[in-house]
């Protein structure tokens, strides 16, 4: 890989990394949803860094154009970021449900005392 | 003999899922009143953008208005939240949008009431249909009512029924953990015969709804075959955790 991309990716890396760790300190972003993007992060830092090695385990898996690698790498990972989004939107489904339907029950008592309140006044 | 009946009246809940059935819904209770004299009834409006909670409330019986639309499931759910905080021993689930003949009511009661069964299912098939069923998703009901039959070793003809009474111990099985918020169907019937509940279909009349849209479009018959077959092929992964009652929502 030529240098000039090898210090573009690093660079653009690192920026992502320190976007990630300013919004974790800003308390913008949970550490719990930063795991994924920080192992993505270092991830593509290494890649430039190593990309002879990635390019002989390119064509050790008859992958002959290795930048294919990479993108299948950087694809891999955003998957399974965007897996680990839509488990927690059901966890978060779930739980809303619980919530609505415990505020109306809520709702429906008070209602309900308040009633009782006016009649017995 | 009348004091005793009306004991078992008091220990009843009506309970009735409605999304924007204002020009039903006062019928429905109506009919049940019709039927059932001063049995409780609770309505829980799932977020209606119409006067539905505005006409039952009128009628006098209960309404419960969730904040957010949940659907069909998430609404019946609510109803069995509600009977058990209140201590009633039965539900019987009516729809809103008048379908259910509410002089079928007591039949399924009867079952739960003298405990031959945990959940009666009312069903079309046995009884009687007084409108006509779209050709798909009656395809659907026979496939999903074979594959039911099949796997509980039970004869059901009618797997999407929404007519049901419960007895508490079914109702408190499905508040918590156990109810699908979308369409509670042939997956519910597989659930409740796996978690060790006694299911028996009885005969009822389904009729033509009065007003509006039914909730059944094409669009979202093909997401109800996905989602049966998915739901289904899950709970039998589940079927040994179900027998030992992991998820009794504890």
């Amino acid at each position: 890989m030529d240098p000039k991309a090898r210090i573009l990716i690093a660079f653009l890396s690192i920026c992502l990394l320190f976007l990630i760790l300013n919004l974790i300190r800003r308390k913008r972003l949970k550490e719990e949803y930063a795991l994924l993007w920080l192992i993505t992060g270092v991830i593509l830092v290494l890649v430039p860094l190593f990309s002879d090695y990635i390019d002989q385990v390119a064509h050790f898996f008859g992958v002959y154009y290795e930048p294919g690698l990479i993108f299948a790498i950087a694809i891999l990972c955003l998957l399974v970021i965007l897996f680990h989004y839509s488990v927690i939107i059901s966890k978060l489904t779930e739980q809303n449900k619980v919530l609505i339907q415990d505020l109306a029950l809520l709702r429906k008592k008070l209602e309900d005392l308040e009633a009782k309140l006016s009649n017995t006044n | 003999m009348e004091m005793q009946e009306d004991a078992d009246k008091s220990r009843v809940l009506v309970i009735i899922p409605a999304y924007n059935e204002e020009e039903n819904i006062g019928k429905v209770i109506a009919e049940i009143r019709a039927c059932a004299g001063d049995i409780e009834i609770v309505v829980i409006n799932d977020n209606s953008s119409d006067n539905t909670a505005i006409v039952a409330k009128e009628a006098g019986v209960n309404v419960i208005n969730l904040p957010h639309n949940l659907g069909y499931g998430g609404a019946v759910q609510t109803g069995f939240k509600y009977a058990i905080s209140k201590g009633y021993e039965y539900g019987v689930q009516i729809d809103g949008d008048g379908q259910h003949d509410p002089h079928s009511m007591k039949d399924l009661l009867k079952v739960v009431q003298s405990g031959e069964a945990d959940a009666a299912i009312g069903s079309r098939f046995l009884g009687s249909i007084q409108y006509r069923i779209p050709f798909f998703r009656r395809l659907g009901m026979a496939i999903f009512g074979r594959i039911v039959s099949w796997i509980i070793k039970q004869r059901i003809s009618d797997p999407t029924s929404g007519y049901q009474a419960l007895n508490q111990k079914v109702m408190k099985f499905f508040a918590y953990d156990n109810y699908p918020s979308d369409y509670p169907d042939a997956d519910t019937l597989i659930l409740l015969h796996f978690a060790g509940f006694k299911i028996k279909e009885i005969p009822v009349v389904m009729r033509e709804r009065q007003f509006g849209k039914s909730m059944h479009t094409q669009l979202k018959s093909l997401y109800y075959i996905y989602k049966m077959f998915l739901a289904i092929f899950i709970l039998l992964l589940q079927r040994k955790k179900i027998q030992r009652g992991e998820n009794n929502g504890s």
